[in-house]
């Protein structure tokens, strides 16, 4: 478990180090390094702040980059039986006419994500990368699900 | 887990590409430098010279009309410029800041002026009788050049640096344009700042806030929301959100429209118009105070009554657009209305007393406006031009964010995106780009910002392609582009060959804004090339510069020998040697009286270069200091004697671009 307050307050005070501001009077050099130091530094805690972006990099620690080239140990393929239920459900939330029914699949989708988002964080603690990242494969696919309920909620 | 391995794992590759793109001095005169809120309708100037409290200059007329006349030469600013526009409305320029990095299609609202037709990308405005026309890059330098000069009087000399403030919503073309104008005015850019940010300085250090924060900015062209979060002098904006095309001047038009309206004007002159806007503006600003208005246009012959209700159901449409902003935002930053400790007023706009009532219901507390809504970001850009001049100010950071995601275009239009909005600023993604066949020795690349699907619903920023990738067969060519957004969100690309390490300096030609060439010779034109007098000039510059960095190096090597006294191992340190070397090769520079300005940039980089390890070393050593909490004296010594950050240095060993490689 990562707690928030202190990764916030370790991510500030190395900012308030880190930032170009800091070498405002320096040369060109030094203030190239300050923006690579300062650039590592806000990735590293974009990465950290938010479990999915944590978990996947983990996972890719552990050698399985879901963002990798499609060649070796990159993203696990889903089953054709997984895209085809996605496919269906997507259709069948196509065809849903009215906001209660979508906002109650809304709410059913969004407690799935966070029931298969927790699978792949035991598979971390486990030590079991395969498993992660499989249900981190999962984890976007209802992600895309949720946003796409969401547009089609704010469009009325 | 903590953050080392990610640190150390993105350092391998970032080290080897992050050099610097110019090798300009980045001289800073502490107390020369000025805030500038560069405006839709009205610009301002302030200062805050060595930890002064900051003021705007001006007085009564501090805030000058944005408005430039090219009726005669030359230009004129403000309300002189205003004086001409009976005259001749197409040659007096204002509400520019609406064509700043817009490309010709992008103008789709209706204005006086008379585009050059022959430049189809580029947004040129014809102002003279002959064809003559201006770019709204020199047209905002205009406006730039103005203030700096009013400043310049009350600071007894000419400023030599400026913050000036953009809206938070601002895309990279719109910010690089901004960032030119400010170049073409003879001023060092030291950093745009967003609207909402300065404004939040302005507020923050008046009271020594802390806590989360709202600031809600509706200015007379752009609307700006920022969500951040205050504490111990860091200012870090969680989110920000908002439309570059929405502010006070819609409120006029919709307005203006109901006025020509009700005088039934079915098709009016472009007099009337300008005169219906005009009285528009007065209406709104009376009824803030008053319930109804009466009032008579001679123009459009009509005499009529507007109450506040009618206007408050005009433009309820927009202030609810902007309250939707605020929810999305809201939501990016992962707080609550409820969460938040206060909301901030800023911009013109605000004083409308619907913007507030609604304000009010939205974020459930009263916002607070004590501070000037039209000078608070000027303001607050005085306060961050002062830091950026080298006046600590009680340590404050500015953790700034991008407005809007950087994508890149992929097979089919569809966007992929590399750096998310919001992400905190200076920040770099590095992508990996395979060749798919032995014959294929280029690819184009097509950089977009937006959070759109396809790319051609995004604003394009820059296409270019990526030449000389060596003959390798199918995917075994790995060019891996680095984008890098720096402070001021400003978008630099950089690509090397990962297989034959082969470097590339990727020119960007920016979609819709001027190409460096091209600003270059603006401002080389810009300059008073009066021969001699330019030579004695930049041989001063060269020879202050010279002199501030053997400053910085002797404090640097007398830091260490301090540190060092006693342990004869810290005598035989090869950094300081070398540096001590480079020092007295540099004094002996300075030493002739008539050193030409070549011979002293010369030894300056010589300098520079033989430091640079001393330099690294100090700042790692504030780096580690910032995250064990102890002082950089204490750190610093026990480095000296473990020598801790050798191996690392050496792993990473910085790499200078060589012209050579430029086409290879």
């Amino acid at each position: 478990m990562l707690d928030g307050e202190v990764l916030q307050d370790a991510f500030v005070s190395r900012a308030k180090v880190a930032h170009p501001d800091q070498y405002s009077g320096a040369p060109a050099n030094i203030q190239a390094r300050a923006r690579t130091h300062s650039s590592l530094l806000n990735e590293a805690h974009h990465v950290l702040k938010d479990p999915l972006r944590r978990a996947t990099y983990l996972t890719r620690l552990a050698g399985f980059d879901l963002d990798g080239p499609g060649d070796s140990r990159g993203a696990p393929t889903p089953s054709q039986a997984f895209l085809l239920e996605m496919m269906e459900r997507r259709d069948a939330a196509e065809s849903l006419d009215n906001d209660d029914e979508r906002e109650a699949l809304l709410d059913e989708v969004v407690s799935e994500r966070g029931k298969v988002f927790q699978t792949a964080v035991s598979a971390l603690d486990v030590g079991s990368p395969v498993e992660a990242a499989e249900a981190l494969v999962v984890v976007r696919y209802l992600d895309r699900f949720v946003e796409s309920l969401e547009g089609a909620l704010d469009c009325r | 887990m903590t953050t080392k391995g990610v640190e150390i794992e993105g350092a391998e590759t970032l080290f080897q590409i992050a050099e610097p793109t110019s090798s300009a001095p980045t001289k800073r005169s502490p107390g020369r430098a000025i805030g500038i809120d560069l405006g839709t309708t009205h610009s301002l100037v302030a200062v805050a010279p060595n930890g002064a409290a900051p003021r705007v200059l001006g007085g009564a007329r501090a805030l000058v009309p944005s408005v430039v006349s090219y009726v005669s030469e030359p230009a004129k600013v403000g309300d002189a410029a205003l004086e001409d526009r009976e005259a001749a409305p197409s040659r007096v320029l204002a509400s520019i800041k609406r064509m700043m990095g817009r490309g010709v299609d992008d103008i789709n609202f209706s204005h006086p002026y008379t585009l050059d037709p022959s430049s189809d990308q580029v947004v040129r405005l014809v102002v003279g009788d002959r064809g003559a026309t201006v770019s709204p890059v020199e047209v905002s330098s205009e406006l730039l050049r103005h203030l700096a000069v009013r400043a310049g009087e009350t600071l007894g000399a000419p400023p030599e640096g400026a913050v000036i403030t953009v809206p938070a919503y601002f895309d990279d073309a719109q910010r690089q344009a901004t960032k030119d104008a400010g170049r073409l005015a003879g001023l060092q850019v030291y950093r745009l700042l967003a609207e909402p940010t300065a404004a939040a300085l302005a507020y923050g250090l008046d009271r020594g806030g802390q806590g989360c924060f709202a600031v809600y900015d509706l200015g007379g062209g752009t609307f700006d929301i920022s969500v951040l979060r205050l504490r111990d002098g860091v200012f870090q904006v969680l989110a920000t959100g908002g439309d570059s095309a929405l502010g006070g001047d819609d409120f006029d038009r919709a307005l203006a429209a109901m006025l020509l309206e009700r005088a039934s004007v079915d098709a009016p002159t472009p007099a009337q118009i300008s005169a219906a806007q005009a009285s528009a503006r007065r209406i709104k600003e009376t009824l803030s105070e008053e319930e109804s208005v009466r009032t008579e246009i001679e123009a459009l012959d009509v005499e009529l009554e507007v109450t506040r209700d009618t206007f408050e159901s005009l433009i309820r449409p927009l202030v609810r657009r902007s309250i939707r902003a605020c929810r999305k935002t809201l939501q990016d930053a992962g707080v609550a209305a409820s969460e938040l400790d206060g909301v901030v007023l800023v911009g013109g706009s605000t004083r409308v007393p619907l913007v507030a009532r609604e304000v009010e219901k939205f974020f459930e507390r009263p916002p607070l406006a004590d501070i000037d809504p039209d000078r608070v970001v000027a303001l607050g850009a005085a306060i961050q031009a002062d830091i950026l001049s080298g006046n600590p100010r009680g340590d404050v950071t500015l953790l700034d964010v991008v407005p809007l995601s950087l994508g890149l275009e992929t097979m089919g239009g569809i966007v992929e995106k590399i750096v998310p909005r919001n992400a905190t600023i200076p920040i770099a993604a590095r992508q990996v780009f395979t060749n798919y066949s032995e014959q294929q020795t280029a690819m184009s690349i097509h950089v977009v910002q937006g959070e759109r699907e396809l790319a051609d619903d995004c604003r394009s920023l820059a296409r270019f392609e990526l030449e000389g990738i060596p003959r390798l067969p199918p995917s075994m060519a790995r060019v891996e582009v680095t984008f890098q957004l720096d402070a001021d969100a400003l978008l630099t690309v950089t690509a090397r060959e990962l297989m034959t390490q082969v470097k590339q300096t990727v020119e960007v030609v920016p979609t819709y804004g001027l190409s460096e060439a091209e600003i270059e010779r603006m401002v080389e034109e810009s300059y008073d090339f009066a021969g001699d007098d330019y030579a004695a000039r930049s041989k001063a510059e060269a020879r202050v510069e010279l002199g501030r960095v053997i400053l910085a190096v002797q404090t640097a090597i007398d830091e260490l020998v301090t540190i060092g006294r006693g342990d004869p191992a810290s005598a035989a340190d090869p950094d300081v040697e070398s540096a001590i070397a480079a020092l007295d090769g540099a004094r002996a520079a300075m030493d002739p009286a008539d050193a030409d300005a070549k011979a002293l940039n010369a030894a300056r980089k010589i300098l520079e270069e033989a430091s640079e390890p001393l330099a690294l070393r100090r700042m790692e050593a504030a780096l580690l200091a910032g995250m064990s909490g102890k002082t950089l004296t204490e750190v610093e010594s026990s480095m000296d004697e473990e020598q801790q950050l050798a191996p690392r240095r050496g792993a990473h060993e910085p790499e200078t671009v060589d012209e050579g490689d430029k086409h290879a």
